[in-house]
């Protein structure tokens, strides 16, 4: 079966293009719930619902190769803003490793184009087959995503 | 007679961490500890110690029970923080008292695990290092959702289980990581 169809074809207009595999990829830490005690990423950060609710679309990312620095900093404070959100850093993983995550041989994530009219450089990561798959089971391959992201200070 | 198959039912002897007493509590700690090898009855003796005796008997146990305690009442603490803010949310409110019985169910002798509020609202408690992850999430729906992967045991495995409040699934028991040793050197909880 065909994996990930849809990173071979532009799924927003908004979007600059199809992400490619040499793409760097951001996830905006901003809540001390975010981090571990030894400051690495808490599995927290990757919340279990936004891979198996269809309505949450996937896991939010930004394309760091489509942002400026005065974008980043936008984006970063526009999180940042309201209740107590405060951006801790960035989790930042190339695409091409993300999409390399496997299971006896199948692909687990897919990274698909997903611009806003206000956030071209949005993306998604979603599950590449959800079938089967609960909040248990989600958590094993969590963790293989996580291990794809390195941790940025907050500058 | 318990099997060796079946978890550990701390509620029935009352929580470690709500016990009126000290020696109450170590009596918590032998049977958690040691209870393949210590039968119900010697349970019983040794929470009619004296507290000064049990401590003399077991100086480390006692020294990490007093401090585990404490950080005990810190994860508790976190937990309510959760709930005061987000009152509105029916799910993260059960969630939040899964998660408080959850903390209950902790051996005395565990390493305390690590605790976050994910952003759908999932209470997850962890501990990671030395090849070891365990990741436990509850979200409100009655269930315990968990992974776990020991590299030095061979352990690999997710379930999603009914939470009853009661019982720790033994593989999560198992895995926990302890203190060093009953009789060993207390570590600050970075032992792994």
């Amino acid at each position: 079966m065909e994996e990930c169809t849809e990173e071979n074809e532009q799924q927003s207009s908004h979007s600059p293009g199809t992400v490619r595999d040499e793409e760097r990829l951001v996830r905006f830490i901003w809540r001390s719930d975010h981090l571990a005690e030894d400051g690495e990423l808490a599995p927290a950060a990757f919340p279990v619902k936004d891979f198996l609710d269809c309505s949450r679309g996937g896991l939010s990312v930004a394309r760091l190769n489509h942002m400026t620095t005065t974008e980043l900093r936008r984006h970063a404070d526009l999180i940042g803003s309201g209740s107590a959100k405060t951006v801790k850093g960035m989790a930042v993983a190339e695409t091409r490793s993300i999409r390399a995550i496997r299971n006896d041989g199948a692909r687990m994530f897919c990274v698909v184009d997903d611009g806003k009219p206000d956030f071209q450089a949005h993306a998604v990561t979603r599950l590449a087959d959800s079938h089967g798959m609960n909040r248990s089971s989600v958590r094993r391959i969590r963790q293989q995503l996580m291990r794809s992201f390195s941790l940025q200070p907050s500058s | 007679m318990r099997t060796s198959s079946e978890c550990f039912d701390t509620t029935a002897h009352g929580s470690p961490y709500s016990a009126k007493s000290a020696s109450m509590t170590i009596g918590a700690v032998r049977a958690t500890s040691v209870r393949d090898t210590t039968s119900y009855d010697s349970w019983m003796a040794a929470t009619s110690f004296e507290s000064s005796t049990v401590e003399k008997l077991w100086p480390v146990v006692t020294t990490s029970i007093h401090q585990g305690s404490d950080r005990t009442s810190e994860l508790r603490k976190r937990v309510l923080s959760y709930r005061a803010e987000h009152s509105r949310d029916s799910s993260l409110a059960q969630a939040v008292n899964d998660a408080l019985r959850f903390i209950d169910l902790i051996p005395a002798t565990a390493i305390l695990p690590q605790i976050a509020l994910a952003d759908d609202g999932e209470v997850n408690f962890f501990w990671r290092g030395n090849g070891l992850l365990i990741d436990i999430g509850f979200i409100g729906d009655g269930m315990m959702h968990y992974y776990i992967s020991d590299e030095a045991k061979g352990v690999d495995s997710d379930d999603s289980i009914q939470f009853s409040g009661r019982s720790l699934p033994r593989d999560i028991e198992m895995a926990m990581p302890r203190f060093l040793g009953e009789f060993g050197t207390y570590s600050h909880g970075r032992v792994y």
